[in-house]
């Protein structure tokens, strides 16, 4: 019609110009007359008679205006208590006024919110006054707090909540044309409420722009926290809440009337975002829609959102729940690492153990900060796998008609279970918003309710097990897990996928509680599932491996961790396409395991590789690289790499600058490994200045980061070793070790604590304190020993202490076979150039000199300045001191010339060293010194 | 760019053909219609809402505040229904896009006799594209709330003219108005 009329406008307009001076009742004989065309006829006509349009046309703007400025006719209401002042909105679900609480103290300014229903059964208003002391309870910077709530003489109840001046959040942003980032910090502040809400157990169910409020000072404000469930009657439950749903912010499963959990806020979640930075508006969600669609143009999206945040929306609004985020902590994580430019959980599949493993060990100088990023980290890759693992159980499901039928009730069993406890109102007792009530409460379901139901009794103790342990009590998840996966194995059988999944489950948490071989052999179990099954060489099963590989290692089995890893890697690189990111992380997590394990010259080249990757994947600037050069700066500096492995360093921390806003673990984590390499190098002044840097650092971020101050701390002690401050290495060391088993408790054994006492237990000997020194180096060596199945750097470490003792008591034999147990030892490790290696074989050579064989301590020196010698750039006090030591071997040997020759290099060497104190300088110049007077 | 952008810069940006310019104007005349429009209801509850005065005052205050002269009234007229037309288009949108995000929310909100603004709009870029004078009769009329004196005035035409141009405009945007068979 519009576009007819108007192309054919020049023929219609010569027609009402002489209509309008044709009385009204003759116009259409008139028309006829005039116009022999039909369809202009036609269109002449309809246009005329049209009333609506020109009335509306002749009311002109006055029709508009009153929308504008918001007039509502209606009368204020009156509630006792409160002096009701204006209307401010309206929606479906309720009337907002704005109102003056009467208090004692003065008026209170008040949102004072009418719901659409009326209440007169007393149940039903004991329900909703219950239902308001739970949700007044929610209390949170970022939450509206809900004052009071009561009903109106009419019925009508009523909430009165804490009055927020301000605009929604996406009109907020749009109207001051915040930046992404502003607007990404708005939303974390937003995901930080509800997920306070969730840990109460309070879901909001309604969440949408105008429930996000920002007030005059700019702070987010949710509203009507659990107010959609205020308004379910038990009866009508789901259906009504269905209708009354924002039906393009409602997950698919609410449509379905499923019972409410925190994945439907995670979903509305997910749309807010992509309304809020990409200006899109979620398509209208009819009745007759697939409420499974997506809910978005997705092209548009991911042209106005980019890749990452398009990913992360994906995520948290896909149809099927289990897919999507598994929480909102994970949803808010993963924003985190985007405005901190880390890799995105929900792009990436990034190996869970991952986190754990290689930040637990002391090599890596990791902070606890990292660790607990990771470990996060960690827990999102759990939930995309499982919630893999779910959707393959799924697709078995719909190919076993049979099974089918089963599933289904399974479900249905699940699902009432579920409703149940999280219905609070089915149940009497008003004392059940805690998660932690609300878990036990099902515990006690899951053995009354299903006790003659074993096979769903397993998956709702594993459920509920999971739950708790996500929730941050692992340790009240062994006992559900346990015994889920004792009923599983019973009533399904070891190699159903139900079994495999709550023995997988069972991992976890054994690998959260630092149970490794219970997680090793739970996992172990799952995996030979995936020989047989359709799994086989998936990147699932590339995953798996290495979970299990970093577990492998973690245990002291560094054979078997390498055997496993290599194979991964191997596996990856054959099924998984060459930029896959799963690939790139079985590349790192094998280098990783090679130089924890002390093999560092098969590190290096798979650490290269893993870099070029992750600098190819993410960009040569990226947060993540920077951690992956600390990673390869540790297997350098074993291998005598200094200046490269500084380098690498001082880039990350270029990195970090630009990556990072705020002072954060991993910047410390890097001035602490630079530090280290400084030490290396013999600059103990830089180093210590760096060290401090980065206990500044850690100590703004407290408590997170205490133990990795603690870490830092005993690196400066061991600095101020190599200075000879042998008191204050002491106190230090002492200091760092307490703090360290204070805070790591049982944990400490795998964080270098065998590690820490050896090195205690040689200051020690420096300050002539034995009895001390033996206890902690007897100790050291027993944990390694125990810890470490085969030769483990560790190990020798401490083997080399305790020759060091021996000799300092004088027991130079039993100091000879020890020294030499810990020379073999490095070299079983392929294990020459590490600044440990070569000090071993000093040792084991001046303690055979001591002993009169020189013949034999020769060689061991020979390889030690040649190793010394190798390293780049120059080791210079290293250096100076074997070839003093070398020339007084040679000199004894005979050897004049070449004693003569050393020298001269020596103290050539000795000019090299930075100023400062160093006791290998001074260990140099007295033999030196020692020389010149026995040639005198 | 931003909200301080002063009228004379705007009128000037919009002579040199920047469709955009009058945009920039928006939020503050939203403000200011809105205070106006609480005021008058707070203190005159009981009285309708006079139109055109509080339209006007609006403009006027802006204009005051910004300091500027208007060469005449017809200037000030015609500047006054562009930049309402693009206020109540720029509400429409925000009014719909809550519409999108909350339909059980609002949609009791919308009584039937009341025209949308958006068809309105599009209706009059038709006509502009047919017949330019009609178009512009008919935004005085609609987004100033002229008279037909008034925009004789500041067409340069007599008002008899524009009596007749408002009803033939009246009918074409009628005929867009009507809902689809």
């Amino acid at each position: 019609m519009i576009s007819a009329f108007s192309q054919r406008w020049h023929e219609i307009e010569p027609l009402i110009d002489q209509l309008f001076d044709v009385p009204a009742i003759e116009q259409a004989e008139w028309l006829r007359r005039h116009c022999d065309d039909p369809t202009l006829r036609a269109l002449v006509t309809q246009a005329l008679g049209y009333a609506p349009g020109v009335e509306a046309l002749e009311r002109g703007m006055e029709q508009w205006l009153p929308a504008l400025a918001d007039v509502q006719p209606d009368a204020l209401p009156t509630i006792s208590g409160y002096r009701v002042l204006r209307f401010v909105g309206s929606g479906g679900m309720a009337s907002v006024f704005e109102a003056a609480r009467e208090l004692p103290g003065g008026p209170q300014t008040v949102a004072l919110k009418l719901l659409r229903i009326d209440v007169h059964d007393a149940d039903e208003r004991r329900r909703f006054l219950r239902e308001q002391r739970i949700l007044a309870r929610l209390q949170h910077p970022h939450i509206a707090q809900l004052l009071d709530a009561g009903f109106s003489p009419t019925g009508t109840p009523f909430l009165a909540l804490e009055f927020v001046a301000g605009e929604d959040l996406v009109a907020h942003c749009a109207l001051r044309g915040l930046s992404v980032r502003e607007r990404l910090a708005l939303f974390i502040d937003v995901c930080s409420a509800v997920e306070h809400a969730h840990r109460n157990l309070i879901v909001h169910r309604d969440l949408k722009p105008s429930n996000v409020l920002v007030n005059a000072e700019g702070c987010v404000k949710l509203v009507d926290f659990g107010i959609a469930k205020l308004l379910t009657g038990e009866g009508e439950h789901t259906r009504t809440e269905a209708r009354r749903l924002t039906r393009s912010y409602a997950a698919p499963e609410q449509f379905a009337g499923d019972v409410a959990t925190t994945a439907i806020d995670v979903y509305a979640l997910g749309v807010l975002l992509a309304a809020l930075i990409g200006d899109q508006q979620p398509h209208r969600v009819d009745a007759h829609a697939d409420a499974k669609a997506s809910v978005f143009d997705d092209e548009a999206l991911r042209r106005t959102l980019g890749v990452d945040l398009h990913a992360i929306v994906q995520e948290a609004t896909r149809a099927d729940p289990a897919r999507r985020y598994p929480s909102v902590a994970a949803l808010s994580a993963d924003i985190q690492r985007y405005i901190g430019g880390k890799p995105l959980h929900a792009r990436a599949d990034t190996l869970a153990y991952r986190a754990v493993t290689f930040a637990k060990r002391h090599a890596l100088a990791v902070s606890i900060g990292a660790v607990t990023a990771m470990m996060l980290a960690g827990a999102t890759v759990a939930g995309l796998h499982e919630a893999r693992l779910a959707r393959r159980a799924a697709d078995e499901a719909r190919s076993q008609a049979t099974a089918a039928e089963s599933e289904a009730h399974r479900a249905d069993a699940l699902k009432t279970f579920l409703e149940g406890l999280f219905d609070s109102s089915a149940h009497g007792t008003e004392a059940n918003e805690t998660a932690e009530e609300l878990l036990s409460r099902g515990r006690e379901r899951a053995d009354h309710d299903f006790a003659t139901q074993p096979a769903l009794r397993a998956e709702i103790l594993a459920l509920v097990g999971d739950l708790d342990r996500r929730s941050g009590h692992p340790e009240r998840a062994w006992q559900p897990l346990e015994e889920a996966a004792s009923l599983a194995n019973a009533q399904f059988g070891a190699t159903d996928r139900r079994t495999l999944h709550i023995e997988y489950l069972f991992a976890k948490e054994a690998d959260e509680l630092g149970r490794f071989r219970e997680a090793r052999s739970r996992l172990q179990g799952a995996i030979e599932a995936f020989d047989p099954g359709p799994n086989h060489d998936s990147p699932e099963e590339v995953q798996a491996l290495a979970w299990l590989a970093g577990l492998d290692e973690r245990i002291g089995e560094s054979d078997k961790a390498i055997d496993i890893g290599e194979k991964d890697v191997a596996l990856a690189r054959r099924i998984l396409p060459n930029d896959s990111e799963a690939l790139t992380e079985a590349v790192l997590n094998l280098g990783w395991i090679f130089m924890d394990a002390g093999r560092s010259s098969r590190a290096e080249p798979l650490l290269r590789e893993a870099l070029a990757r992750k600098r190819r994947h993410l960009g040569a600037r990226h947060a993540d690289v920077a951690d992956t050069m600390a990673i390869l700066t540790s297997a350098l500096t074993k291998l005598g790499h200094y200046g490269e492995g500084e380098q690498l360093m001082r880039d990350a921390l270029d990195i970090d600058a630009n990556a990072y806003t705020h002072l954060n673990a991993h910047t410390a984590w890097h001035l602490n490994d630079l530090a280290i390499v400084l030490t290396l190098e013999g600059r103990f002044d830089e180093a210590r200045a760096f060290y401090i840097k980065s206990i500044a650092i850690d100590r703004a971020l407290t408590p997170s980061s205490e133990s990795s101050e603690a870490l830092s701390m005993a690196n400066v002690a061991r600095l101020r070793y190599r200075q000879g401050a042998y008191a204050e290495a002491e106190t230090g060391l002492r200091d760092a070790i307490r703090r360290r088993q204070r805070l790591l408790g049982v944990d400490y054994a795998d964080n270098g604590r065998s590690y820490d006492r050896a090195s205690l237990a040689q200051v020690l000997i420096a300050r002539g304190r034995f009895d001390d020194a033996l206890i902690n180096v007897e100790g050291a060596l027993a944990e390694a020993q125990r810890l470490h199945r085969g030769a483990h750097p560790d190990t020798a470490f401490a083997l080399a202490v305790e020759a060091e003792l021996m000799a300092a008591n004088g027991k130079l034999e039993r100091a000879a076979t020890t020294a030499g147990q810990a020379v073999a030892m490095y070299a079983a490790l392929a294990d020459q150039s590490s600044e440990k290696a070569i000090r071993a074989r000093l040792l084991y050579s001046d303690i055979l000199q001591a002993l009169g064989r020189s013949r034999d301590a020769a060689p061991y020196l020979d390889s030690a300045l040649a190793a010394a010698s190798a390293i780049t750039p120059k080791a210079a006090a290293l250096v100076a001191r074997t070839q003093a030591d070398l020339a007084r071997i040679d000199a004894s040997l005979g050897d004049l010339a070449m004693a003569d020759r050393l020298r001269v290099e020596a103290r050539m060497s000795l000019a090299d060293i930075p100023a400062g104190p160093n006791t290998d300088r001074d260990a140099a110049m007295r033999l030196l010194a020692n020389a010149g007077l026995a040639a005198r | 760019m931003n909200a301080e952008l002063h009228i004379t810069e705007v009128l000037a940006r919009a002579a040199n053909g920047d469709a955009t310019a009058f945009d920039t104007l928006i939020p503050k005349v939203y403000a200011t219609l809105r205070r106006l429009a609480h005021r008058q209801r707070a203190h005159e509850a009981a009285h309708t809402l006079e139109t055109t005065a509080l339209v006007h005052e609006a403009y006027l205050r802006l204009v005051v505040q910004d300091g500027v002269a208007f060469a005449d009234r017809a200037h000030l007229y015609a500047y006054l229904s562009q930049v309402m037309r693009r206020v109540l288009i720029d509400h429409a949108r925000r009014k719909n896009a809550q519409k999108r995000q909350a339909p059980d929310m609002t949609a009791a909100e919308t009584p039937s006799d009341i025209i949308d603004v958006l068809a309105i709009d599009e209706a009059l870029t038709r006509l502009a594209a047919a017949d330019e004078r009609l178009a512009r009769v008919a935004e005085l009329r609609l987004f100033a709330d002229l008279s037909s004196q008034d925009i004789a005035e500041v067409l340069g035409v007599n008002a008899r003219t524009v009596e007749r141009d408002w009803l033939k405009a009246r009918t074409f945007l009628s005929a867009c108005l009507l809902p689809d068979t």
